[in-house]
């Protein structure tokens, strides 16, 4: 192999590709066999392994360092020219810091699900599926050949569908899992048509090689506008983007590790971390667009979590808007303050989810034994209506959620802060230096401040503070909900770690400012510097803090304020109206796109069946017309002839015939007289002669 | 006095035979027939005779006519035990009656 003659890094990144592939291969074929319990230790052993060598090897390379390793793979010959297609991997800062995150979340939901998913249906192949998912998530991160990329982009979004339907007995997994891989499968469309243009123009999927080639070479205006534009779109649907993100606050049917895993930490991070690094196929206009989408899909992908009541659904909509966020840095040009969201988000969503499935569970629990006590109680163990309380009844669970939450929100001292901080500092510089309409990207990054902090602190009082709920459903007994506990350390654990990544002290040593420790270091990306948290080129502007600050106090105090009067089980949910509806995406599309083909199809299948098979049915009846034609001339004419034929011969015959009567005197009478006739001639003949 | 020339005897010749053949192709009756038939062969015999008349060195005629006169007999004996046969067969011996050839 070519690149860096270091094979340790090499190894060590092996491993964390193979053990999570060993687990998925492993699992699925003998899975079955083995009990739900080993099984889930087995999977979680693994990925524990899989995580030191990731830590291994974090440590051994330092974020300042690149190794690049390219395995031969495939060639062919075209047009008199040798393709040689390659494996190539790169191990740098911004890959390693990527790597480990999704390793380390992998293996963190590993471990919850030990409790999380017990005696739950098909587990069999939930270990399965989450090492086939964490494989092709490490291969993404680890891929420096675009058709690496897109193998594993797409296998990413296989394995979500696989995670999201995982009940599929339920008809809304189903779907949810449906849409989800249908909405990114439309956004590949373009990431694959981006790939092909590069491919067409360079020559080679290898990023070192297009980043040669971009630095290099002079490429007309359109078409990188155009390679950007696609790439964009291609990484709309993973990131949440408006309009392909309906398909987020659905995927919320699948487990809740699952979605801490993937709808918080991994798998939409894919997109912007892809952009991240691709960041030198992106122009100036291609940035302002990525810019204006992000900032109104953090303002209106957070919108709906206002009146929701579904907690998983909250932290969806959050999601959205965070990954708005994330995009728009991108587009503000600062990819690195875009990377230091992508960070932090991972570790507090991670651990809002978890914490939220913490409760969940337990409701969960308390519906599995009410029904083995012969009552069947109506409840959703993911509205919050029926929650709260749970401070009291969980405090652990509870003191993971204010860190993450607030980290969320952007409280100082956390992390989110610090990156949200970074964000901000660098849309006020994009508006500044683009004038104009630029500035309703702040303007909505603050706006989505204040609602962050409103909806974040309406589902902190909705499901943790206050009485339980759970005593003003119907058939349901104190007793069970007294011997349901959670506080096994699978749980537990997660949520420690989680929440201590959520503080500030990672990232920076000021709680304020992102500087020293990890923030200073120089990450290393395409053998420049690249660095990290920090606003890239953006002066802090003081004035964003102050902003912020405000906003942040004053959604929490308004989510205190109005939410304690509407507190109740018996709150009504607003049906169809623009929020519930998610701003009516999905009737868009089915006006759009399902309608016209469904109807379409209607209408060739009539053609088909009255057009085509009309035209088959004349050729058939001009066939048997020609048939009987034929028939008529092959009648008339060809046996007309041999009876004709018969006719005259019989006619001939009859008509010689007289001669021969039986009668033997005729028979005399003609031999004497032709007998004369004879004679006559040859006495003539010897006459003249 | 004319003598009688070759011709003379030729036309007999010819004239009995005709009146023969004539026998033989008209007469219902199968006697007839056979009488016609005696008829045609004596008119060859007397063109037999008429050369051997003419012929100054070798008199065989004469005795070819003793011969063609036994060999009639054996045609006629011959043709009447056919008649008697055929009598035998079809109790007729009118021939346009004995036909197995039909119309």
């Amino acid at each position: 192999m070519t690149g860096s003659e270091n094979i340790i890094p090499f190894v060590l990144v092996l491993a964390t590709v193979v053990l999570p592939l060993l687990s998925f291969i492993g699992l699925f074929i003998a899975g079955e066999s083995i009990h739900e319990n080993t099984r889930s230790m087995t999977a979680t052993t693994l990925m524990f392994f899989s995580l030191c060598a990731a830590i291994l090897a974090v440590m051994y390379c330092g974020v300042s360092s690149q190794y690049d390793y390219s395995l031969p793979w495939f060639k062919y010959l075209s047009n008199h020219q040798l393709t040689k297609h390659t494996l190539s991997f790169s191990v740098n800062g911004v890959s390693l810091i990527m790597l480990n995150i999704v390793v380390f979340i992998s293996f963190l939901v590993h471990l919850y699900s030990y409790e999380y998913m017990g005696h739950k249906k098909n587990h069999v192949m939930y270990y399965p599926y989450l090492g086939l998912f964490t494989f092709s998530m490490v291969m993404l991160v680890l891929s420096h050949n675009l058709l690496v990329t897109f193998i594993s982009w797409e296998l990413i979004g296989f394995s979500s569908y696989l995670l999201v339907g995982f009940w599929f007995n339920k008809e809304a997994a189903a779907q949810a899992a449906s849409k989800a891989f249908l909405i990114n499968r439309v956004a590949d469309v373009f990431f694959l048509l981006a790939l092909l243009l590069v491919f067409y123009k360079v020559g080679s999927f290898d990023l070192n090689v297009i980043r040669e080639f971009y630095i290099k070479q002079y490429l007309s205006g359109y078409f990188e506008f155009g390679v950007g534009m696609l790439l964009f779109i291609g990484c709309m649907a993973k990131t949440a983007q408006f309009p392909l993100n309906s398909w987020l606050p659905d995927a919320m049917e699948g487990p809740t590790p699952v979605s801490a895993l993937l709808h918080a930490a991994t798998m939409v991070a894919a997109g912007v971390y892809l952009l991240v690094k691709l960041d030198f196929l992106l122009t100036h206009d291609v940035r302002f667009v990525m810019a204006i989408v992000g900032s109104l899909t953090a303002f209106f992908g957070a919108l709906p979590a206002l009146t929701s009541f579904n907690s998983k659904k909250i932290l969806a909509y959050s999601t959205i808007s965070q990954l708005g966020y994330m995009i728009a840095a991108i587009g503000c040009s600062s990819p690195s303050a875009s990377f230091f969201h992508l960070v932090t988000h991972a570790f507090f969503k991670a651990g809002l989810f978890l914490s939220v499935g913490a409760v969940i569970h337990a409701l969960h629990n308390v519906h599995h034994k009410l029904a083995h006590e012969h009552r069947f109680v109506h409840m959703d163990p993911l509205d919050i209506r029926i929650m709260g309380g749970m401070g009291k009844k969980m405090p652990l669970v509870f003191t993971a959620y204010l860190i993450t939450a607030s980290s969320l929100i952007g409280i100082p001292f956390f992390s989110g802060f610090l990156s949200k901080e970074s964000i901000l500092n660098a849309m006020f510089t994009f508006a500044e230096y683009n004038h104009g309409i630029a500035w309703i990207v702040p303007v909505l990054g603050l706006a989505t401040v204040l609602v962050t902090a409103y909806y974040v602190t309406r589902q902190g009082i909705w499901i943790f503070m206050g009485e339980s709920r759970l005593k003003e459903l119907k058939y349901y007994s104190e007793h069970v909900w007294q011997k349901v506990k959670v506080n096994q350390p699978v749980i537990v654990i997660p949520l420690v770690l989680l929440s201590i990544s959520s503080f500030f002290f990672f990232f920076s040593y000021n709680p304020f400012h992102a500087h020293g420790w990890i923030s200073d270091r120089d990450l290393v990306m395409w053998g420049t510097t690249f660095r990290v948290f920090n606003s890239g080129f953006a002066e802090e502007h003081i004035i964003v803090m102050i902003l912020s600050l405000t906003f942040v106090s004053l959604g929490i105090l308004l989510a205190i304020g109005l939410t304690k009067k509407s507190i109740s089980v018996h709150a009504v949910e607003k049906k169809n109206n623009i929020l519930t509806r998610f701003y009516f995406i999905d009737g868009v599309i089915q006006g759009l796109v399902i309608m016209p083909l469904q109807k379409s199809s209607v209408a060739l299948a009539a053609f088909d069946r009255k057009g085509l098979d009309g035209i088959v049915h004349g050729i058939v009846y001009v066939t048997v017309v020609k048939a009987h034609i034929i028939a008529w001339f092959d009648r008339v004419f060809v046996d007309g002839v041999i009876s004709l034929l018969v006719y005259s011969t019989g006619k001939f015959g009859k008509a010689f015939r007289v001669i021969q009567r039986g009668n033997v005197q005729n028979y005399l009478f003609w031999v004497l007289a032709l007998m004369l006739l004879v004679a006559i001639w040859v006495l003539i003949k010897g006459v003249l002669f | 006095m004319y003598d009688i020339a070759l011709s003379h005897y030729l036309f007999i010749g010819a004239f009995l035979f005709i009146i023969g053949s004539l026998l033989v192709l008209t007469r219902r009756n199968g006697i007839f027939i056979l009488i016609g038939l005696e008829l045609m062969i004596n008119a060859a015999l007397i063109n037999f005779v008429a050369f051997s008349h003419f012929d100054q060195t070798k008199k065989g005629g004469e005795v070819a006519a003793l011969f063609i006169l036994v060999l009639a007999v054996c045609a006629s004996v011959v043709g009447l035990v056919i008649l008697m046969k055929v009598y035998k067969q079809f109790h007729t011996i009118y021939v346009d009656e004995v036909r197995q050839v039909k119309e």
